[in-house]
């Protein structure tokens, strides 16, 4: 039987929007109270005379959507814009103070692996009992039993409590059982986060598989390549509001557009400043810009797009044969290249004052990602640093209209067959 | 209501697992482990007859199985239907606060959480009877007779039980410091009640207190324990009045208890 349809009366009843409507979300209002000395005693309540203060607090403002069925809808935002929130709405945990909610079908909520763990007992019992938590029968676990140990590995381990269990093989245990609910709506809630490599890439797997099979997927992550990957339609949350609603790589872009331009309002690139520079500044890095093909300063760039660095500089006396460098790594540490004016055979002879240098690349082949630059003056022989700012500057590649998009770069290769033959013919 | 019912049959496998997952973690899966639990019982039993039989004079109003065995089996009736109530309060009123990480990550009816502690503390407490069972069947005791009006009482209490056990585990969400309460109200609750003495000794009273046995009847664990003493221990069928009167107060305090739960429930994810 239908568990959610029956919560329906409770809920604001589930409507009959015709086949296509999983979840609408309609005009949803969520306030939290926040409580200046918050006590949860009746000591403090009966004797301290005056009613608790609080401040009334609107997590969620008039949040407005309807998601069809086998719709992935992607949800990004910044540190408490209310993200989880409206998950735990969806999934019934919270209440909306206005508006209502409607789903279609068997909901199911991942925002926290084995949160029904328990550690005394075994890994076999925790199954029953947490898939019995996410609304599995008996019956169901039992036939699913095999595929569940088996997917997390632990066929060995299987009768030993759980607090015996490394962090990994219980975030495996509870992630196996989590995925096996078959919902008809899966909520995720950054669960991808914690777990390493192999573990994310199985998760991702096992939401491509549910995707593929026509299941309605509600998706938070901070991860913009996971989102851009999984999501049919993404939303943008700005302190409980909607911001943008839309395709992937539009609302992601304006986000990350808006997180950069928030980064340096705050100055944080100057407290970075301090930290991760050297050198004896005789001559000195002002400025490290990126720019694009029409000259305007930006940190967001396509693949294939042209990509200029421009660093300004003011030597305070005549320096002789400097060289000037960058570097590019990605963010995850991968050096992409580290080209200086030395090596590319620019000779300069000397300079003085104030200047300019550019270094362009026609088609950036960078594949989509954060990139981290480095911009550093030295001596010619490469040895003493006059001004060194260590992955200072920062620039994020998008896909646009480029379709590759897995490793590092676009390598200018093509491809051609050179040969077809039609064996069948030929027999 | 009927939403309510429907909703908690699609989760009763949710009920019995967690009854399953308390009972393992109390026994630790194993039978000397329930033994174990039968430990406090006893010393309990022994403790109160020297104090209450020996030293105080406590007695039964008839010695039933010898001078020996009169006050521990009188007792025993009385103080394992006792123990099925404070037990159950005092472990399920932290049941919502205590799982807290399930009640904020995970949707599932409340109700199941103080009732599941409620259930395998009636699965010991029918465990515990079948030992007293054993006990006065050894004694020449014929409590068999009503044996199905002692079922029905059980069934009555534990509903009555439940109402008690959502009131409180829904108070301690706002109020963490109700636990201390919860022990002096057990404390009293424990005295008024006729447990450790006959209810022989309030009937007493009444040339000067002509009102006391009224109050005390009105006190529903004095009708339940009254009822299972007047079974077990003198085989009597126990008086249908105040079985009726305890159905009413059981049913009431259950139904008051599910609305006061439920008012407060939907903000439980947000208050923990
Ligand atoms: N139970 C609660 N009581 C009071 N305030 C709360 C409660 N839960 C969340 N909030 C507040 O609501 C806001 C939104 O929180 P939420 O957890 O939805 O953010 P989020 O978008 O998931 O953030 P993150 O990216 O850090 O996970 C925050 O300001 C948070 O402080
Ligand atoms: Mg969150």
């Amino acid at each position: 039987m239908d568990v959610s349809m029956m919560l329906g009366a409770r809920f604001g009843r589930t409507k009959d929007m015709g086949d296509e409507m999983a979840i609408e979300v309609n005009h949803l209002w969520k306030k939290f109270r926040l409580y200046h000395e918050k006590q949860h005693t009746l000591k403090y309540a009966l004797l301290s005379g005056h009613r608790a203060i609080f401040e009334e607090f609107w997590a969620l403002k008039d949040i407005h959507f309807i998601l069809k069925r086998g719709q992935t809808l992607g949800i990004i935002g910044e540190n408490g814009s209310g993200k989880s929130t409206l998950l735990k709405i969806l999934a019934r945990i919270l209440r909306p103070d206005k508006g209502e909610v409607s789903t279609r079908g068997k909901v199911s909520a991942l925002l926290e692996l084995g949160a029904g763990f328990h550690p005394e007992l075994s890994g076999r019992e925790n199954v029953y009992l947490n898939g019995s938590i996410l609304g599995l029968s008996y019956k169901e676990i039992n036939q699913k039993f095999d595929e569940i140990v088996g997917f997390a590995e632990l066929e060995r381990f299987i009768d030993m409590p759980v607090k015996n269990y490394s962090s990994g093989m219980y975030m495996r245990l509870a992630f196996a059982i989590a995925v096996n609910v078959n919902p008809d709506i899966l909520l995720i809630d950054e669960i991808l986060a914690v777990g390493d490599e192999a573990f994310q890439r199985k998760c991702l797997e096992k939401m491509y598989d549910y995707k593929t099979r026509g299941k309605t997927i509600v998706f938070v992550s901070h991860s913009m390549d996971h989102i851009r990957n999984m999501c049919d339609e993404v939303i943008w949350l700005k302190e409980g509001e909607i911001q943008v609603r839309g395709n992937p790589n539009k609302v992601v872009n304006a986000y990350i557009q808006y997180v950069n331009l928030e980064e340096q309002r705050k100055g944080k690139a100057q407290q970075q400043v301090e930290g991760s520079r050297w050198g004896s500044r005789e001559i000195e890095i002002n400025r490290v810009e990126f720019l694009a093909d029409g000259g305007q300063s930006k940190t967001l760039f396509e693949t294939g797009e042209k990509f200029i660095v421009r660093i300004n500089f003011k030597a305070h006396r005549k320096i002789e044969k400097p060289v000037f460098g960058i570097r590019i790594d990605r963010a995850d540490g991968v050096c992409v290249t580290r080209p200086n004016t030395k090596l590319n055979n620019v000779f300069i002879d000397s300079v003085q004052g104030e200047g300019t240098i550019e270094y362009v690349v026609d088609s950036l082949p960078l594949l989509p990602g954060s990139y981290l630059v480095t911009a550093a003056i030295y001596d010619y022989h490469c040895l003493h640093s006059y001004d060194h700012h260590e992955q200072l500057y920062e620039f994020q590649v998008t896909p646009g209209r480029e379709k590759e998009s897995y490793g590092v770069v676009k390598i200018p290769g093509r491809w051609s067959m050179i040969e077809q033959r039609d064996s069948l013919a030929n027999d | 209501m009927v939403e309510k019912l429907k909703e908690l049959f699609v989760f009763r496998e949710l009920l019995l697992n967690l009854v399953k997952r308390e009972l393992k973690v109390k026994y630790k899966k194993s039978i000397l482990g329930f033994f174990w639990s039968l430990l406090n019982p006893i010393l309990t039993t022994i403790v109160f007859t020297f104090v209450f039989a020996v030293l105080l004079r406590i007695q039964p109003p008839v010695l039933r199985y010898g001078a020996i065995f009169s006050f521990p089996v009188f007792l025993l009736c009385a103080l394992l239907p006792w123990n099925f109530l404070s037990i159950s309060l005092s472990l399920s009123i932290n049941s919502i606060v205590g799982n807290g990480n399930l009640v904020k990550k995970v949707y599932f009816p409340r109700e199941i959480l103080p009732s599941s502690t409620v259930l395998a503390n009636l699965i010991n407490f029918c465990l515990e009877l079948l030992v007293l069972f054993v006990l006065l069947a050894f004694l020449g005791s014929r409590f068999f007779l009503y044996l199905p009006l002692l079922i029905a009482i059980t069934i009555i209490q534990t509903l009555f039980t439940i109402g008690m056990c959502l009131i409180f585990s829904c108070l301690n969400v706002y109020f963490r410091d109700i636990q201390h309460l919860l022990g002096i109200i057990l404390m009293i609750w424990f005295y008024a009640t006729p447990i450790i003495y006959p209810f022989e000794y309030v009937l007493q009273m009444s040339h000067k207190l002509p009102w006391l046995p009224f109050v005390y009847k009105l006190n529903p664990m004095a009708t339940f324990v009254l009822a299972y003493r007047s079974i077990l221990y003198e085989c009597q069928p126990p008086s249908l009045f105040l079985l009726g009167y305890a159905v009413v107060v059981s049913l009431l305090t259950l139904y008051f208890g599910y609305l006061f739960f439920n008012a407060y429930e939907p903000t439980f994810a947000e208050e923990i």
